[in-house]
């Protein structure tokens, strides 16, 4: 199944984390240092934007953990994260520019066709299945059977060679 | 290990590892990798591959009957998942019954018999 995961996918996974766990430790240094607090009574520190950068980076931890294995919600909480966050450096341009650019980024790589194939979002490519049952086709398969098969002469599927009759359409074989 | 056998359909060990590959990759979250010319080793991960079993199955052709053996690698945590899926594979791709015509084994799920073409 790793074998498998883009390497974009196993980057963010892998920012994400360390960024969740950076952002935690962070957070919590901040709101247990008692001038932050003093800061906070006189206004002059939202501590409110601590609060959410914290809610931000454990949130983080169980996204970059189903990005890493490829869980199908992750997707739409990765794409749904990031464009808030491109809604936010929207709001603070030209200051946002540089995030707004990462963050279409993002965006645009979580919609590739083998992205999606990684999360099992629909409407991706589905996973490589062998020719056993290939799509009847009217014309030649572009392909030589493997080694011992043939095509049916109806359904153009696969067959062993030596089957006089198709098991999966009953078309009798030259 | 395992053993299991089947009658003969066709001695095309091609197609039969064809049909096992097929079952094995309509489960979810397996790789299949095709071993020589009559195995085929299948791996299942979880926790992002921190957790792998590995079950190879290995055809032998003797007589009417194909042999069909299983060997598995558990998990580190002493799952074994890539077994069970494979037990379910093979038993899926390769269980037989009789043409009701020319009595001849075809396969569970063929539609047609491939001898004598009767539905």
């Amino acid at each position: 199944m790793s074998e498998n995961r883009p390497l974009g996918v196993t980057i963010l996974a892998i920012l994400m984390a360390i960024g969740g766990i950076l952002g935690i430790i962070g957070a919590i240094q901040i709101l247990t240092n008692p001038w932050i607090r003093i800061a906070a009574a006189l206004r002059a520190v939202n501590i409110g934007l601590i609060y959410f950068s914290l809610l931000l980076s454990i949130v983080a931890l169980p996204i970059a953990y189903g990005f890493w294995t490829g869980l199908t919600w992750s997707w739409y909480a990765g794409l749904a994260v990031s464009g808030l966050s491109a809604i936010t450096n929207l709001l603070q341009l030209p200051g946002g520019i540089l995030g707004l650019i990462i963050d279409a980024v993002v965006i645009y790589y979580l919609l590739q066709p083998n992205v999606k194939e990684w999360f099992k979002v629909m409407g991706g490519p589905t996973l490589p299945e062998i020719s056993l049952q290939a799509k009847p086709s009217t014309s030649e398969p572009s392909s030589t059977p493997p080694p011992g098969m043939k095509f049916c002469v109806t359904c153009r599927r696969a067959i062993p060679s030596s089957n006089v009759y198709c098991p999966y359409c009953g078309a009798k074989q030259p | 290990m395992s053993q299991v056998s089947f009658p003969v359909v066709t001695k095309n060990i091609n197609y039969m590892l064809m049909r096992l590959e097929k079952n094995l990759r309509s489960m979810p979250g397996l790789q299949v990798i095709r071993q020589g010319n009559s195995a085929v080793e299948v791996t299942a991960s979880a926790l992002g591959g921190l957790l792998k079993s590995k079950a190879t199955v290995t055809l032998n052709l003797s007589g009417n009957y194909y042999f069909v053996s299983i060997t598995s690698t558990p998990s580190p945590l002493g799952g074994n998942e890539a077994l069970n899926y494979a037990n379910v594979a093979v038993q899926r791709a390769f269980s037989t019954k009789q043409c009701n015509n020319c009595k001849k084994f075809i396969f569970l799920d063929d539609k047609y018999c491939m001898f004598c073409g009767q539905k």
